[in-house]
């Protein structure tokens, strides 16, 4: 369970989120969505530990995030940033394992090997466990970068999952892949995941909750389908609903 | 009985004591002057390596050289099983002399001589360690003649040519000798004047200042005056065209060991220098 | 050898492989050390050195000379190549290297300055302030350079280049202006640093030396799995619990202080950390658990290979090391360049 209170997050005086209080729950997948701009990347930033709002608190099941190490928090929630470029010649197994780094010396060190082989299976890339990240298409990159984060919480219970456009790169079939795996791990093992997109598609089939911003605030918040409604989709987006062909009626 | 087995004794101590402190057989020679005077001593025949700088007479080209005198190889001297290394404070890194001397060997350190007596003194010492004073005393009494003929021409010459030492590298402003420097040293001992009193050591002078040193001679060694492609383009570079110099056509040239090496030709070289003073 | 795929560095045989591949390294190191005791200008042959029947001087040029020179090259080698290895982790980028980026030349005008400024000097003492004055100028120039590359977010290979011309240019124009300065005994002095040698290697040299280069090795081996982890990314590296600040001040200090006293102890030699992990990352894989130790071996192995042939080819006179390494490897990074930006957009 995540939960931040009114925070803000101003860079040089500008401001990127203003007051803003949302809540992640367990078992849930909670889409982000947001024309470029509104505060996406950098409240999942904030969500996710990586930096600390100007004003405001964030809390992970009831503890602030400042006061978990580096390492705890490692331990219970694991993000997939949008940058997915390596220049090293690691093989994909090596990446996916490098996921497993925070339980070397901690509980759940044993089996690093199995939890990386059914990552990359869950995202159907066992077969390029081998291959040379670098030479892999753009595709494979992303799925196999997934693979590491998943591996990083792979069996555990009450886990976070971050992930920023986590299928920008991959074709239709992969896209849908992905988020079906999402989905099952959400609530097979009361994950809280969030995740930020731009098919409004793949949220309303995928997604259970939505939080949609507009220029650093929450526009409204709620269960997805509620939250992409025609009137918001036009009032956010500035799209005229029939765009998306026979979105009321989805 | 007595007096023959004390002579006896006597004999044999005193040949035992010679052999001990035995004369070198095998020695390397850092610095074109040090070679040089092993040369002139007659002692060629202990020679077993020199360096890049010793190269009169020519016979001292065909022995094996350790490389520069600055940048030496320790392990390369003691190839060469040398029982004496001559060497002046111009040798080093001074690394390389400690090794050879944690590794045993003689060594024998020459101050770089910068005017007759040093030299004299050089010739000295050189003749102690091979244990030739008598070619010493022959050596050091031909220079004593030289120099005697040089200072009776020095005493007749009625005024002091104006003398600037140029060492040229190619490209960018020429280097020119100060105080404390060998060519300072030279251009003295024959009876001139280096224009520069102001500063040590080498420094590039800007055309400006070379022009407003009004120098009569331009002293080069032949071999920079090679690298420069000759009189002409030496007198064309900017400050040294519009030199006194320049306009008469003044430019001395004489070998870098000779001028510089402060060895036994010193005063054949002072003299020699003398004498293109006074072709004016 | 296989461009888009390798066994995975996990897997038991090859990771077993990888271990004996290490020992076989260091066995190689070591005989290639007894091998380099063994020649030189003096001949002294293998028999006589291993039966211990030498004679008084051959066995002063072994102790005093030869002894101290190869350990002294062996342990520069791997200096450079670990801390080349570790600061291709620390940019991101393969090109990363002491001496191309700057570093190398940052230390030898601090310690120009100070051999200028204070004269030169000579004993463990001295040596240690030499050091100390490389290392603060290795360190800033560190410092600067990922200051300034670190500005775009990404370690930009372009900007590390630039950064590396810039700092080398400024280096060489500030150690001129020192020459200048500079009197006949400090000239000489400031001659040596420019081309790497270990001619006047000397027992104080290689305590220095080792003093320093050991213990910051030995913590660079020890966040070896934090670097692999640190390629990732700045902030993905966070993410999995490291605190990436601060390895990169770790790796930063230990590179600056181990290319700080190679750089004091013997001039500047360079392309070792350049050419040394590259190879080991085509043959082993760049997985840092392996690459650092690995490149340890590797580069005291070729810089004590290097010297053997600097004192010999030219006997009795020597080659400055810091030549034949940058003959070698001059070509070698230029290849690489071409090899890494044919075909890419560019950085």
């Amino acid at each position: 369970m995540i939960a931040a209170e009114n925070i803000s997050y101003t860079i040089k005086h500008r401001p990127i989120l203003d007051e803003v209080s949302v809540s992640l729950r367990p078992g849930t997948v909670t889409a982000l969505l947001g024309p470029n701009g509104a505060g996406k990347s950098s409240l999942l930033k904030c969500l996710s530990g990586s930096v600390q709002p100007s004003t405001g608190e964030v809390h992970l099941d009831g503890v602030r995030l400042q006061n978990y190490s580096l390492l705890e928090l490692s331990r219970r929630r694991a993000v997939l940033s949008q940058s997915t470029a390596l220049s090293f010649p690691f093989t994909a197994l090596e990446l996916v394992l490098m996921g497993r780094n925070p339980h070397t010396d901690g509980p759940g060190q044993e089996d690093a090997q199995d939890r990386a082989r059914q990552a990359l299976e869950s995202v159907d890339a066992w077969s390029l466990r081998d291959r040379i990240f670098p030479t892999l298409s753009g595709g494979e990159q992303q799925r196999v970068q997934l693979a590491r984060v998943l591996a990083q919480i792979w069996g555990q219970r009450q886990a976070c999952l971050f992930l920023d456009e986590p299928t920008a790169a991959l074709d239709l079939k992969h896209q849908h892949l992905v988020f079906q795996l999402i989905r099952r791990l959400a609530r097979g093992n009361g994950l809280t995941v969030c995740v930020i997109l731009h098919d409004p598609h793949l949220a309303r089939r995928y997604c259970d909750r939505a939080i949609l911003m507009q220029q650093g605030q929450v526009f409204t918040a709620g269960a997805i389908a509620e939250v992409l409604a025609a009137e918001n989709i036009e009032r956010v987006f500035e799209i005229p609903p029939d765009w998306l062909d026979g979105w009321e009626s989805l | 009985m007595k007096l023959i087995r004390l002579l006896v004794t006597s004999v044999i101590a005193i040949s035992w004591a010679s052999t001990s402190v035995a004369t070198p057989q095998r020695v390397v020679t850092i610095g074109g002057a040090l070679t040089e005077t092993m040369y002139a001593l007659g002692a060629e025949h202990l020679l077993v390596g020199n360096d890049t700088t010793s190269y009169y007479p020519a016979a001292a080209e065909h022995l094996p050289k350790i490389g520069y005198q600055r940048a030496l190889s320790a392990e390369g001297i003691l190839s060469l099983a040398p029982d004496l290394v001559i060497f002046t404070d111009d040798a080093g890194p001074p690394a390389v002399l400690e090794q050879l001397s944690l590794a045993g060997l003689k060594l024998l350190k020459i101050k770089a001589a910068r005017n007759f007596s040093d030299v004299k003194k050089t010739i000295q010492r050189i003749g102690d360690a091979i244990d030739d004073q008598a070619s010493a005393g022959t050596l050091i009494a031909k220079l004593d003649t030289q120099i005697a003929v040089l200072g009776s021409a020095l005493a007749a010459q009625t005024d002091t040519r104006r003398v600037m030492f140029v060492l040229q590298h190619s490209g960018g402003a020429p280097l020119v000798a100060g105080t404390h420097t060998a060519a300072d040293s030279m251009i003295t001992l024959s009876g001139g004047e280096n224009v520069v009193s102001a500063y040590r050591g080498y420094k590039p002078l800007t055309p400006e200042a070379l022009v407003a040193l009004k120098p009569e001679f331009i002293l080069v060694t032949t071999q920079g005056l090679a690298q420069t492609g000759g009189s002409a383009q030496l007198l064309k570079i900017p400050g040294l065209a519009f030199t006194p110099a320049a306009s008469a056509g003044n430019v001395i040239a004489m070998d870098a060991l000779l001028l510089l090496g402060f060895g036994p030709r010193t005063a054949d070289a002072a003299r020699q220098l003398h004498r293109h003073y006074q072709q004016l | 050898m296989n461009t888009v795929t390798r066994a995975s560095s996990i897997t038991l045989p090859f990771l077993s492989g990888r271990i004996s591949l290490l020992l076989l390294m260091s066995l190689a190191l070591f005989v290639s050390l007894l091998m380099a005791l063994a020649i030189g200008a003096v001949s002294i042959p293998l028999s006589a050195l291993f039966s211990g029947r030498l004679s008084a001087q051959d066995m002063a040029v072994i102790t005093s000379i030869r002894l101290p020179r190869v350990l002294l090259s062996a342990i520069v080698g791997a200096a450079l190549a670990v801390s080349g290895a570790s600061m291709q982790s620390l940019f991101r980028n393969p090109l990363a290297d002491p001496g191309v980026i700057g570093i190398a030349s940052g230390a030898a005008l601090a310690v120009a300055m100070v051999i200028v400024l204070a004269g030169p000097m000579s004993g463990v003492l001295a040596l240690y302030s030499l050091s100390l004055a490389a290392f603060t100028g290795g360190l800033v120039t560190c410092l600067l350079i990922f200051r300034f590359t670190g500005i775009s977010g990404a370690f930009s290979a372009t900007y590390m280049l630039l950064a590396g011309i810039a700092i080398n240019t400024l280096s060489g124009a500030a150690t001129g202006f020192l020459t200048y300065l500079s009197d006949d005994q400090q000239l000489r002095a400031l001659t040596f640093w420019s081309m790497g040698s270990f001619g006047g290697a000397l027992w104080p040299g290689v305590l220095v030396a080792t003093t320093i280069v050991l213990p910051a090795t030995y913590l660079l081996l020890r966040n070896a799995r934090a670097l692999n982890i640190l390629l990732l990314g700045d902030e993905e590296a966070r993410y999995l619990g490291v605190d990436s600040r601060r390895l990169q001040r770790r790796v930063i200090l230990c590179t600056a202080l181990s290319v700080g006293a190679a750089v004091a102890v013997s001039g500047i030699i360079g392309f070792v950390g350049l050419v040394v992990p590259h190879l080991i990352r085509l043959t082993l894989g760049p997985d840092n658990r392996f690459l650092l130790p690995a490149s340890a071996l590797l580069g005291a192995l070729l810089l004590v290979l290097a010297d053997t042939l600097a004192r010999t080819l030219v006997a009795p006179a020597e080659l400055p090391v810091g030549i034949l390494t940058s003959l070698i490897g001059g070509p070698f990074f230029l290849w690489l360049l071409i090899k890494q930006y044919a075909g890419r957009m560019g950085l």
